[in-house]
């Protein structure tokens, strides 16, 4: 077992991206609640009632997100009463993430797509602007799974943690000389990972390397972070948490995770001449587009377009890469019995295809809503991972 | 409370055909008719009060009616479309919460033009006709009503 003392000297190794494979690894099997919020705290500077503030959701914004959850709720109830768990092909989902499972009404998001399909029951507990450390705090998706034992649960979560309140701007270095990434084994070992899968969607490694020179130590930080959150939250499902004596709770649950899509940083408004597109500019111009990717890396000096779609390319990437790698922990020992799977949208919603810097347009929403449909309900079989771009061009 | 104020509504417009026009009427008609139509109005009598003054305070409810009306769109728009596997009609229901709004603007506005022709009965110089306000107005609500009733029931078609 770590000493107390070997656990702070890895976390302050990770917190300056100096940490090394074994002391990840050994980490992530000792790391709790609490030390997962030190080391987000230290990462973005912040004291405990600046991160209840910061987590907490805007009131108006946490109104909508609840009554949106209780008309699906109720949804849920009314279909998954009498015999719906005897079928063999329903399902019964808890489902907690941000306002990709949960976008107040302009939206179909998702959850709203997955919702559609009779065989499926949804419980939601997603709230758009949600940190995944408020969701690991509110530990309101625990309390679900322990009352519903649901077949399949879906999460969604990170990318509030890394925009929103200009953080992106502390995840970057203006100078572009970053090398943090030769000082990451671990992050290393992602993309050679990535490049042994033939499936894997292709790397631009020309994007991908300008990208990471941009990058800063804290961004290796926040990754390893959400890999040990995500682990955490895993292990305490599929498990039983720390007592790995203790079978899990959950022994036949099917996890899903997703990573996003190469987001844009954008001011653009996209006015134009279709009306049924109207909620573009609308979305644009009142919820926040521009704040969360292209202002706070204008904050920091760094202004020229590519460069700014190198960075988030960057990131993208390797966060989608560690949500493949995390998943993958909980699936080798029996390689048959698949338990965490992975949405990898990279690729698939294109230029053309966000309402704004951060949510796709309804049609792409769905595009990734069908791949978590044929993921639990097991048609269209492709492994532990649905390519998005792949299986619905 | 659309019920109950459609109610009321119902009952001035009950009094007000009794003089062989309709508000409905007035919303389609020129100046010089409309004009002819609040005069007579203005001779009229239900009760104790003349017609105007019952065709001015069902045009003051009607700004509730269609706050009323615009939210219950907004709100059965929004539940179909979360409901709606076709992307067509999805972003078609997604437009009509645009529409509806629009089409509160344009009834409020509608509203605002008849108060100001209720202080000018018979004078066909200060009437403002409604017509063509009044003609986009039926339109739209005909679309949102339609999108709605092919989302609702195209499983019948």
């Amino acid at each position: 077992m770590m000493s107390d003392f070997s656990k702070k000297e890895a976390i302050d190794a990770l917190l300056r991206n100096r940490i090394n494979l074994q002391q990840l690894v050994t980490l992530r099997n000792v790391i709790n609640e609490v030390d997962l919020s030190l080391i987000i705290r230290n990462i973005y500077d912040l004291g405990d009632e600046q991160i209840r503030k910061i987590a907490a959701l805007a009131p108006a914004m946490a109104k909508v997100d609840a009554l949106k959850n209780s008309r699906r709720n109720h949804l849920f109830y009314s279909r998954v009463k009498g015999e719906f768990r005897k079928k063999a092909s329903n399902r019964v989902i808890v489902a907690e993430g941000d306002s990709w499972f949960n976008y107040p009404v302009l939206l179909s998001d998702v959850i709203d797509w997955i919702t559609m399909e009779d065989n499926l029951a949804v419980y939601s507990v997603a709230s758009g602007g949600d940190w995944l450390l408020n969701m690991l705090n509110a530990k309101k998706y625990i309390e679900q799974l322990s009352t519903l034992h649901p077949d399949v649960f879906l999460i969604s979560g990170g990318g509030n943690d890394l925009v929103g309140s200009n953080r992106l701007a502390a995840m970057v270095n203006p100078l572009g000389n970053s090398d943090e990434m030769d000082f990451n084994p671990w992050a290393r070992q992602l993309i050679q990972d990535s490049q042994s899968r033939p499936e894997a969607p292709a790397l631009s490694l020309s994007r991908f390397n300008n990208g990471l020179k941009y990058i800063s130590k804290d961004f290796f930080a926040l990754l390893m972070f959400f890999h040990l959150q995500y682990h955490f939250i895993f292990s305490g499902i599929l498990e039983g948490g720390e007592k790995k004596t203790t079978p899990s709770k959950f022994p036949d649950i099917k996890i899903i995770t997703q990573g996003y899509d190469y987001v844009l940083p954008s001011l653009n408004k996209a006015f134009g001449l279709k009306p049924w597109r109207w909620y573009k500019p609308f979305a644009r111009l009142f919820l926040g587009h521009g704040g969360w990717l292209k202002r706070p890396l204008e904050l920091r000096g760094i202004s020229d377009c590519r460069v700014q779609e190198d960075i988030v390319y960057a990131m993208i990437y390797l966060f989608n890469e560690m949500m493949i790698h995390t998943g993958a922990i909980f699936n080798t020992v029996e390689q048959d019995n698949i338990r965490v799977f992975h949405i990898d949208s990279r690729g698939a919603i294109g230029n053309e295809g966000w309402t704004d810097e951060l949510h796709p347009l309804p049609e792409n929403f769905k595009r990734v809503g069908q791949a978590y449909i044929d993921c639990i309900n097991e048609t269209n079989p492709s492994g532990a991972i649905y390519i998005v771009k792949k299986l619905y061009p | 409370m659309l019920i109950v104020i459609s109610a009321v509504m119902a009952y001035h417009g009950w009094l007000i055909s009794a003089s062989g026009h309709t508000l409905l009427e007035l919303q389609f008609v020129c100046a010089g008719k409309g004009a002819e139509i609040l005069g007579n109005w203005s001779k009229y009598y239900a009760g104790d009060r003349v017609l105007l003054d019952v065709a001015r305070l069902n045009t003051k409810i009607e700004f509730l009616f269609i706050v009323v009306y615009v939210l219950q769109l907004i709100t059965l728009s929004n539940a179909l479309m979360q409901r709606e596997r076709s992307v067509f009609i999805n972003e078609l229901l997604r437009m009509n919460l645009m529409l509806a709004v629009l089409l509160g603007l344009l009834d409020v506005s509608e509203n605002i033009i008849q108060l100001h022709n209720f202080h000018f009965p018979s004078a066909t110089m200060m009437y403002i006709s409604t017509l063509y306000l009044s003609i986009v107005k039926w339109v739209l609500a005909a679309w949102i009503l339609v999108v709605l009733v092919t989302s609702r029931f195209k499983r019948f078609f």
